[in-house]
């Protein structure tokens, strides 16, 4: 009875409205406003507007003595927990700081004397309880197959995504209205989002520049036919043809997904800009003088498919691995020859996962922030002009909404085009039991001119991050050459004194900090991808569709817009956590849900819904049958979620910048500064070690989960063994 | 209108000491010899893995041949590539393109064999009328039943009129009652078109009914060919004699042979059957359920025993009675009056049909 546990649970632990410093213990507690438990609040007269608070509780002992099945009951808990949420946000959203949030308010009330600050732990907890006593009610109710622990988890999931996905959203659209009087204008949304140094089409028709979201699309474009192309060249080369080292180009194009991507963007300057090695060698062959070509649309698309090739080469592998070969020996055996059978059949199978991997690539252009920072020179887009509009001089909140709308719309089109229309139109290949047999080769001119592109750009992405390394190593690129350790010992120094170890290098404070983060939020991360999509695959309830979209939604939110959103909606109260590391490990949850989720859904669907089902009649509920049954069987895809979580954490930038403080600075960011201050030694060596680090963690994990996998397939031939002898 | 029946266009398939290896050591097929008659159905019948499967896909051009020759008539087409084979396949999966419609699927290989393209849907209409299907001409296979899948794919391969036409267990994946009837229109298709066709199953019970011929293969290498009959009532080996039907194995002693009968003694008893091939010594004696019999009173050819357990199955009822020979299995019809469970019985075998194999 998780409802009556934590209603039974709060008088003791009392309500605060106040900070989580243990110092309240000793300074005030429990008599000061500021620091004090809501009874005692109540009692001593202030915040008289907590009053309905107390609600619930009474709501909650009364349904204590009503029958368990009754309806009664049921709607007894329901109002109960849903009067203490609903007056919850009412209250936190109209009292902020400045007294009365709501000019209505103000006019009906009177001004305000007093302030209230963001929620402290008392009364977040109080706001779980009512949440679980207002879902133990709703199980109550028929329709819901009465079982608490699941109700309880999407009521919970639900309440979470939509306070740190779509509240802060919201709050954009409706900053997006605001002028500086603080009051609402259409006129002025509908100046401020026809403006055109958004929309320009100047550069089509004159020599002048485009409108910035006209760039970002045509260059997003750009990207995801270049990614999609070299993705599919991969997969094929790996996946079909004889070439002997395929496994490496395997490992090559993953590699760019543990980088930073700026660091790539980087590696691009020391190659092709002013001092660039390629530049000053074709200078000093050809006596061409060097230009600084690479910065702008160019050096963004090279640098952008470098990035996200990978990203199209998984998508694309999955699919062009799940083309029947029984298919395929069809079509031979139909009289057409490999190369037909590729064009007839092999092609049209793998169309879908193509414009899948177009819309993916599209989409992680848009949202790319720090590629466009290093490189983009004159060409602004969307993400770099949103940052300038809030960390620059203009500090115009209104501007950054607006063009952070622009960029959602484009993504959310994406995203929507990508679930909706492609989703209907895949073949998945349904695996029967007769279905042995082999993927046919490439066509011999095919496969030759897979093998060299793929080579070449291979061969391209191995001299990126050879540079890279080299880089860290060289005293000042392009002026001294000379090879040193200093840059690492700038960054990493460690000196041993009298009272220990001290880190003195300047780069430990954002490195432990982003580790720790990090480490923090990939289990965080994992555990609600994997609870959603344990929710997801194995029951049905109503608003099932609307629940997997809102989780899914977060993907397709570009970093830059949540981390702007989030400065604006979680700066004031209710929610006040800008400059702390929760709003940075909140964020990193809540981006990379998705993967979670997906990776989640993926290893469920493997798993036999009856196993389930058979604990479930045996006695364990929900509960039980979640932690000793489905979880031990989740392990690699816990493993998988927790290894692309803390590497997207650990790499994740565009969110980020926005999200730092004082206190809490990551290493991304960090690295930016350095870049922008030219100290690239530095920037470099940091980066580096950073790739390593990830290197060392993928395949420490890769080690753990290779023994589980392994387990498993000498189980299944085992058995299969044993059913063999007929 | 239907395909006329080609007698001519079907052929004659032949291995010669084909072998197939996996990787380096292990044997899928194992220096076999067979030759399938034109215009009949073969079965290849075994447990799994003992490379029928592989067989078929080496007919087809789909596996490689390690050692030997494959023809068809008198073509060596050992090396040659699936495409330009003359053979269709119905796969087990039916291997349907899910991004063409069913009468796409059947002109699919229309488009490789030379034909003018104006012809081409006329053809493929021909052919899905064969199995009875043109009003589905336009839906998709997702769309379709388990069964009307099937025959999409036999109709998409049979519309090629190819020499030899080879099914991967097509009843696999159907249900019980579907899959007489489907076996018996394969049988009849295959009959009025004369096609050579190479049939793979595991299930004894369908090869027995539809082959002309039947090669029993068991790890690689083939136990015996002959026609259903044959099989049945006259298995060479132990394997043949167990895989196919039901057979009791009793351990016996050959104590004489001669040129009309020879003398095996089981379970305390002396049995004279006709002569057999084999040799004295000690022997194993097979038996089927139904050639043993309920007696009121001791027989000279049979036990005496106590009932185990009696089932019910319908048309027949199943026995296993304890004897001094052993445990039997006995099938009686059900017009016999059911006895009870622990009661004494006398039974009946019959002598020519025991069976005998040296150990």
């Amino acid at each position: 009875m998780v409802g009556l546990f934590s209603s039974i649970l709060l008088p003791w632990y009392g309500i605060e409205d106040g900070f989580f410093d243990l110092e309240w213990i000793i300074d005030g507690y429990p008599l000061d406003s500021d620091f004090a438990p809501l009874f005692f609040l109540l009692g001593q007269g202030e915040k008289l507007w907590l009053t309905p608070l107390i609600m619930p509780f009474f709501f909650a002992f009364f349904a204590l003595t009503l029958p368990q099945r009754s309806s009664a009951f049921s709607w007894a808990l329901i109002i109960g927990g849903g009067l203490g949420l609903i007056w919850m946000c009412g209250q936190g959203l109209s009292i902020g700081i400045r007294g009365w949030q709501i000019a209505s308010l103000q006019e009906l009330f009177g001004p305000l004397d007093e302030r209230q600050f963001g929620m402290g732990y008392g009364a977040i907890l109080y706001f779980a309880s009512c949440l679980f006593l207002f879902s133990t009610g709703l199980a109550e109710q028929r329709g819901t197959m009465g079982d608490k622990f699941i109700i309880g988890m999407i009521c919970f999931v639900v309440m979470l995504v939509g306070i740190f996905v779509f509240y802060p959203i919201i709050k954009l659209i409706i900053l997006a209205f605001i002028d500086e009087q603080n009051a609402y204008s259409l006129s002025l949304f509908w100046e401020k989002i026809s403006d055109s140094r958004i929309w320009s089409l100047g550069c089509v028709f004159a020599e002048r520049r485009c409108g910035v979201a006209w760039n970002t699309v045509f260059m997003a474009t750009i990207v995801g036919f270049l990614t999609t192309t070299l993705g599919l060249v991969f997969a094929l080369l790996v996946t079909r043809t004889n070439l002997r080292y395929r496994r490496i180009f395997r490992a090559i194009s993953i590699i760019p997904l543990i980088t930073p991507p700026f660091v790539i963007g980087l590696a691009i300057i020391l190659l092709f800009g002013l001092s660039g090695v390629v530049s000053t060698t074709i200078s000093d062959i050809f006596g061409l003088t060097p230009t600084r070509w690479v910065y702008g649309l160019p050096g963004i698309v090279i640098a952008q498919t470098l990035a996200y090739t990978p990203i199209a080469f998984l998508v694309l592998i999955g699919v062009v691995e799940s083309v029947s070969p029984s298919l395929e020996e069809a079509g031979l055996t139909l009289r057409a020859n490999p190369s037909q059978v590729f064009q007839t059949v092999s092609l049209p199978l793998i169309r879908p996962g193509l414009a899948n991997a177009f819309l993916l690539g599209f989409i992680e252009s848009m949202a790319d922030f720090g590629n466009p920072l290093v490189l983009g020179g004159n060409y602004d887009v969307l993400s770099t002009e949103i940052f300038f509009a809030i960390v620059g001089a203009q500090y115009d909140q209104g501007r950054a909404a607006v063009l952070a709308l622009v960029l959602l719309s484009f993504t959310l089109a994406a995203f929507y085009i990508q679930r909706f229309w492609l989703g209907r139109k895949s073949y998945t290949t349904i695996t029967g039991k007769g279905d042995s047999g082999y993927n046919m080769k490439l066509p011999p001119l095919l496969s030759r001119t897979v093998i060299f592109v793929g080579s070449s750009w291979a061969f391209f992405t191995i001299v990126i991050y050879s540079i890279i390394v080299y880089g860290s190593f060289v005293e000042m690129w392009g002026l001294d050459n000379s090879l040193t350790f200093k840059h690492y010992i700038t960054a990493f120094s460690v000196s041993i004194e009298e009272n220990g170890i001290q880190w003195t290098g300047s780069a430990w404070n954002s490195f432990s900090t982003t580790f720790m983060i990090a480490a923090i939020a990939a289990p965080l991360t994992a555990a609600i991808g994997l609870v959603t999509a344990y929710l997801l695959t194995r029951h049905n309830f109503r608003g099932k569709n609307a629940f997997e979209f809102g989780t899914m939604l977060s993907f397709a939110i570009p970093g830059t817009v949540i981390g702007v959103s989030y400065i604006l909606a979680f700066n004031v109260p209710p929610i006040e956590i800008t400059g702390t590391g929760i709003i940075l490990i909140v964020s990193f949850v809540f981006r990379n849900m998705p993967v979670g989720v997906r990776s989640g859904v993926a290893a469920m669907s493997q798993i036999d819904k009856s196993l389930d089902e058979s604990s479930l009649t045996l006695g364990a509920g929900s509960f039980h049958t979640f932690t000793k049954i489905v979880l031990p069987l989740l392990r690699p895809a816990i493993l998988a979620a927790l290894v692309f979580s803390f590497v997207r954490s650990m790499t994740a930038i565009s969110a980020v910048i926005f999200l730092v403080s004082a206190e809490y600075d990551m290493a991304t960011s960090y690295i930016i500064g350095r870049v922008e201050n030219n100290d690239y030694g530095l920037a470099i060596a940091y980066s580096t070690t950073l790739i390593f680090l990830m290197l060392l963690v993928i395949i420490l994990l890769q080690i753990m989960v290779g023994k589980t996998v392994t387990n498993r397939r000498q189980a299944g031939t085992e058995t299969q063994g044993g059913l063999n002898v007929t | 209108m239907s395909l006329r029946p080609k007698k001519s266009a079907a052929a004659t398939v032949t291995f010669r000491d084909v072998t197939k290896l996996y990787g380096k050591d292990t044997v899928a097929v194992d220096n076999i010899s067979l030759t399938v008659e034109a215009g009949t159905l073969v079965t290849l019948l075994g447990p799994s893995g003992c490379g029928k499967t592989t067989t078929l896909r080496m007919i087809a051009g789909l596996e490689g041949v390690n050692k030997g020759n494959i023809f068809i008539d008198d073509e060596d087409i050992t090396n040659m590539p699936a495409s330009e084979r003359d053979v269709s396949m119905v796969f087990q999966s039916y291997a349907l393109f899910p991004h063409k419609t069913v009468i796409e699927n059947v002109a699919y290989g229309l488009h490789y064999s030379g034909l003018i393209k104006s012809a081409i849907p006329v053809k493929a209409k021909e052919g899905l009328s064969l199995v009875g299907l043109e009003h589905l001409a336009e839906r998709y296979p997702s769309e379709l039943s388990g069964g009307q899948q099937q025959r999409v794919a036999v109709a998409r391969a049979l519309v090629l009129e190819p020499q030899v036409l080879l099914f991967d267990e097509p009843l696999s994946n159907l249900d019980a009652k579907l899959r007489r009837s489907v076996r018996e229109e394969i049988r009849e298709l295959q009959q009025k078109l004369g096609l050579t066709v190479v049939y793979v199953t595991h299930d004894q019970e369908e090869a027995l009914a539809v082959s002309d011929k039947i090669i029993v293969m068991n790890k690689g290498k083939i136990a015996q060919i002959g026609s259903p009959h044959e099989l049945y009532e006259k298995p060479t080996d132990l394997f043949v004699a167990n895989f196919i039907g039901e057979s009791n194995i009793l351990d016996c002693m050959i104590t004489s042979v001669t040129d009309k009968t020879v003398e095996v003694s089981v379970g305390g008893k002396i049995f004279n059957i006709p002569a057999q091939h084999i040799k004295k010594g000690p022997a194993k004696l097979a038996i089927r359920p139904e050639h043993i019999s309920f007696h009121n009173a001791q027989k000279k050819d049979g036990f005496s025993g106590s009932i185990l357990s009696a089932t019910y199955v319908g048309a027949k009822t199943e026995y296993q009675v304890e004897t001094k020979a052993g445990k039997l299995f006995v099938m009686v019809a059900s017009t016999e009056r059911l006895r009870d469970v622990n009661t004494t019985i006398n039974l009946g075998l019959s002598p020519d049909k025991m069976l005998l194999f040296n150990d």
